[in-house]
């Protein structure tokens, strides 16, 4: 412990005194113990004081820290230039390191630091939203709007929005088709500062009385993409939901609105709102009449005014709302926030885990440039040691080292941020809507990264190089033993290999736990089709649809390639996407109303739902023809419903209750006579209770076609496109999928975690294998002497080659069992994220295991061949 | 540099005179307190009013214990002793003795 002190407080002594001053008073400390130890502070800062006296004595004037920078600068261009092959390898690690970090920083910055695109002044920009004390709701009623527009003074602007799905059918023999968009107030554009790329927005006329006079905005891309950016556009209409609107202006490229999924292509205002919105029984109202739908608000405030101001003044509107919309909510509550892409309060652990990976690339990175620096001062400690005895100071030489990495990190640093431009568009798939762009922050944070990264692997290697300079007897011209201690360098390369491999096991198991999630629910998805439909757009009413629809299914069925086809509501395909939505139809038994809490799904599905799906009827049969036509007499039920009823479930009956127009209520009574297998989907899902009923109960206009077809999946769609064009020309098909095709939407994100964990681990095994082969190459430059003479003494070259990887793969054994440690604690997050995941996997961990140990023997291998031809005449010749 | 030497200068001069040679020996006869000795001592060093010696290796291996480093007075360092002392006494010459009742 005293020692320790001693020691600490001895980095004050000159470092030529230094050990003879700790000498001295590890003498003293002995005979005087602890007591003495208050006088060593003020010794050292003496002596400190006097070596400088000294110094300036000897040299006149002290020349400064700077001095003669430039000649550092030369030379290490030249050492540069002249050592091409070592350039390349730490300029292209740190590269790697920096560009992946850069890159990962660019989502980071374009959620945290970037605006919304296009929008102008958003700091003055707020959202609102009511709410119950601790609830989030999105949504909002007409009422609401108005309430709040009109009493909170602190805005200049409050604008609404309602994303939706239009139906554009563009005429000429095109196709129609979906597109996204919104219905806003007629201030939308105005609140946000967007201006037009061409044409003009709305007028606040055309957001006043109903119909008077129709507009629609649609954006950039549509333009560019459908319309092929003709100018003359603004003199067209365009068939949106049945009805011709005139288009007035183009939003500007890359203007995505706030908070919107996706580019969004057309807007119209709220004066045709009755495009949208339908009431309760599935007739076309305004707004105003649709009770509350999902919205966004926006609010921009009055020069001077402050979010505390609009806070309260939506505050003092609480009672004004609750009489405004009766959603029975004792008490709410306006949030006024700012507007930004992401809280950063709520986003920093996200950050943190974002950024985590590629900065353990980078240190990987950092650690190959050390080890590469290192072995290179040692080889040049000629020069040092001339150097040092022509009067050079240690600052001198340890500059000169903190030049030439600052050099190459600022080199590695430039090729990293060319680099880091491809990754942001492989890592937009993180986030399609945000613009991933390097700019001036991106900058900033490669040059700072370049720049502590060459301090890290830097510095380390300067003191140590200088001072084995100064102070390790040289013998020829180099040191005899190398400047980090072998244990350090050991040490760096156990921590290479424990970083890679618990990246490549982590990403592995990833991998493998995905494909693994992605066998299970529904049997050969490949010859699995969904067909999302909807009427609503173009105003069928409920037996229109219903013809509609039971049209379709016959001539579905009549396709020579289709098994089995049938019909369901939309919460079938959202379950497969592992979103469970219940539409309007409640469940339940002897007329006892179920616990809400407990509910069960309940689906419409035509007969063909459980051929189609795979599912297996386990009791009774499926539905008949007659059935499919309303009333509902019969149901079809899960296992898991079987369990909830207790006992026999086939021959009971439940009744369906779902809220018709102007809140009457349709209930009718059905048999249940069949029991199927678990549900598809999800497994979480299957365990679900759920209930089938073969007709609609209420009027629902948008449905999924499902079909279980034989041949490729291009054909089916072909002809199921064909039949519904030839019905009616003006519907769009939504995304036609494959059962395939859900599941990999489904998985995108972990999908694209999982490969980004990879590709990190491939470029950290990259990264390292380089590493260790500059390790190893080192390793045997310096014992070249000593395998020179155990040669001569005898050993075989077999010897030799086992002596270097030994030596090599050592560390990287300890560093594999360190990583597993690491990856098996990573696993339990991973874990977290996903259903159905095996504690470990051992196919994972040892592949990667595998992986890192034959690249590790490779890496090594060459060096060690060099050793083992080491001619022992030669190396003794040289004594 | 002929600057006067400080009261403790004069008393770690006078131990290394008496022949008190290491920091530790002279900490105890002049009950100074180690902060105080060792700067003192460098400062000596660095006017060569002293020298410092190793003593050997082979001494202190057979006490068991680590290597003394032993000061000594040069020849300057007599000369200073010599004034300082006389210029202390000159000193407390010229402060006159309060008589205690």
């Amino acid at each position: 412990m005293l020692s320790l002190l001693l020691r600490l407080v001895s980095l004050l002594v000159p470092f030529p005194v230094r050990d003879r001053w700790c000498e001295e008073w590890r003498a003293e400390l002995r005979h005087g113990g602890w007591r003495m130890l208050p006088g060593a502070l003020p010794d050292a800062l003496t002596m400190r004081r006097i070596g400088r006296e000294k110094r300036r004595q000897a040299r006149g004037k002290r020349a400064g820290l700077l001095h003669a920078l430039d000649q550092d600068v030369h030379y290490a261009i030249r050492s540069s230039v002249g050592a091409p092959g070592f350039t390349l390898a730490v300029v292209g690690s740190l590269a790697i390191g920096i560009g992946a970090t850069t890159a990962a920083f660019t989502l980071v910055n374009s959620v945290l630091f970037r605006p919304f695109p296009k929008v102008h002044a958003q700091e003055e920009l707020v959202t609102v939203q009511i709410a119950p004390r601790h609830a989030v709701w999105f949504t909002t009623s007409w009422n609401d709007y108005e309430v709040l527009r009109d009493g909170i003074p602190a805005f200049a602007g409050f604008s609404i929005a309602h994303a939706t799905t239009f139906a554009v059918a563009p005429g000429g023999g095109e196709e129609p088709r979906q597109a996204s968009g919104l219905v806003v107030s007629g201030n939308y554009f105005d609140v946000l500062g967007v201006r037009p790329a061409l044409g003009r927005f709305f007028r606040l006329e055309e957001d006043g009385t109903p119909w008077q006079q129709p507009a629609l905005v649609i954006g950039h891309r549509y333009w560019q993409r459908q319309m092929s950016g003709d100018s003359s556009v603004l003199q067209r209409t365009l068939n949106v939901n049945g009805t011709d609107l005139p288009i007035i202006g183009v939003a500007p490229e890359g203007f995505g609105g706030v908070f919107t999924s996706g580019e969004p292509q057309m807007w119209i205002t709220f004066a045709l709102s009755d495009l949208v919105f339908r009431d309760a029984g599935g007739r076309p109202v305004q707004a105003r009449g649709a009770g509350v739908f999902f919205t966004t608000l926006v609010g921009r405030l009055r020069p001077g005014a402050t979010i505390e101001q609009a806070s309260a003044q939506g505050a003092a509107l609480a009672r004004a709302l609750h009489e405004a919309n009766d959603r029975g909510e004792k008490q709410l509550f306006v949030r006024v926030e700012p507007l930004r892409i992401a809280d950063p309060a709520r986003y920093w652990p996200f950050a943190v885990a974002l950024m985590s990976v590629p900065l353990i690339v980078l240190a990987i990175a950092c650690v190959n440039a050390a080890n590469l620096l290192l072995a290179r001062a040692t080889r040049r400690s000629q020069d040092w040691l001339v150097r040092l005895s022509l009067g050079a100071t240690r600052w001198r030489l340890v500059r000169q080292m903190l030049v030439e990495s600052l050099l190459l990190a600022f080199a590695g640093g430039a090729m990293g941020l060319t680099l880091a431009f491809w990754g942001a568009r492989f890592i937009q798939q993180f986030a399609p809507t945000r613009d991933v762009v390097i700019d001036a922050n991106v900058a900033f944070f490669a040059v700072a990264a370049a720049a502590g990264t060459a301090l890290v692997f830097g510095l380390g290697p300067a003191l140590s190089v200088s001072r084995a300079a100064i102070s390790r007897a040289p013998a020829r011209g180099r040191f005899l033993r190398g400047p980090f201690g072998s244990r350090t360098r050991a040490a760096l390369v156990v921590l290479q290999a424990a970083l890679c491999l618990g990246l490549l096991a982590t990403g592995g198991q990833f991998t493998n736990t995905l494909r693994a999630s992605w066998d299970e629910g529904l049997p050969d998805a490949g010859h699995f089709l969904v067909v999302p439909l909807d009427v609503d757009k173009l105003r069928y009413d409920r037996a229109r649809a219903q013809g509609f629809y039971g049209d379709l299914l016959g001539q579905v069925q009549q396709l020579p390639m289709v098994r089995a086809a049938a019909l369901t509501g939309r919460s079938a395909s959202s379950m497969l996407s592992g979103l469970v939505l219940n539409w309007g139809v409640r469940v339940s038994v002897d007329g006892q109303p179920e616990d809400p809490r407990d509910r069960s799904l309940v689906t419409y599905a035509t007969a063909g739902f459980f051929e189609t799906m795979g599912t297996h009827i386990v009791q009774g049969r499926t539905f008949t023809t007659a059935e499919q036509r309303p009333p509902v007499r019969a149901v079809i039920v899960n296992e898991a419903f079987t369990k909830k009823l207790g006992g026999e479930a086939l021959g009971r009956v439940v009744q369906l209750s779902a809220d018709g127009p102007d809140g009457h209520k349709t209930i009718t009574d059905a048999m249940i006579v069949g029991v199927v297998a678990a549900s598809p989907g999800r497994p979480l899902f299957s365990r679900l209770p759920n209930v089938f009923y073969p007709a609609p109960v209420i009027h629902e206009p948008a449905l999924d076609l499902l079909v279980r077809f034989d041949g490729d999946a291009d054909g089916i769609t072909t002809a199921v496109r064909t039949i519904v064009s030839g019905m009616d020309g003006r519907l769009p098909l939504g995304q036609i999928a494959t059962g395939e095709d859900l599941r990999r939407r489904r998985h995108a994100s972990d999908y694209a975690i999982a490969q980004t964990v990879s590709a990190f681990g491939g470029l950290a095994l990259f990264l390292a294998a380089a590493g260790l082969y500059g390790v190893v190459s080192y390793m045997v430059m310096l014992r070249q002497r000593e395998i020179g003479i155990r040669m001569a003494l005898g050993a075989a070259r077999a010897t030799v080659l086992y002596l270097v990887l030994r030596q090599a793969l050592v560390p990287v054994a300890l560093g594999c069992v360190l990583g597993a440690a690491g990856a098996v604690a990573t696993g339990s997050l991973v874990r977290s994220r996903l259903y159905g995941v095996s504690a470990m996997d051992p196919v994972a961990f040892g592949g990667a295991a595998l992986l890192l140990v034959v690249t590790m023997v490779v890496a090594s291998l060459a060096p060690a061949r060099r050793a083992a031809r080491v001619d022992p005449i030669e190396v003794l010749r040289t004594e | 540099m002929a600057s006067p030497t400080s009261f403790t200068g004069v008393l770690i001069l006078q131990a290394l005179a008496e022949g008190y040679r290491f920091g530790f020996d002279i900490m105890q006869v002049t009950g100074l307190p180690s902060g105080t000795i060792y700067p003192a001592l460098r400062r000596l060093e660095s006017l060569d009013f002293v020298t410092s010696d190793w003593e050997t290796d082979l001494n202190a291996r057979k006490e068991g214990r680590p290597r003394r480093r032993y000061y000594t007075l040069t020849q300057p360092g007599r000369r200073q002793l010599k004034e300082s002392e006389a210029r202390v006494q000159a000193v407390g010459r010229l402060i006159p003795r309060r008589e205690t009742p």
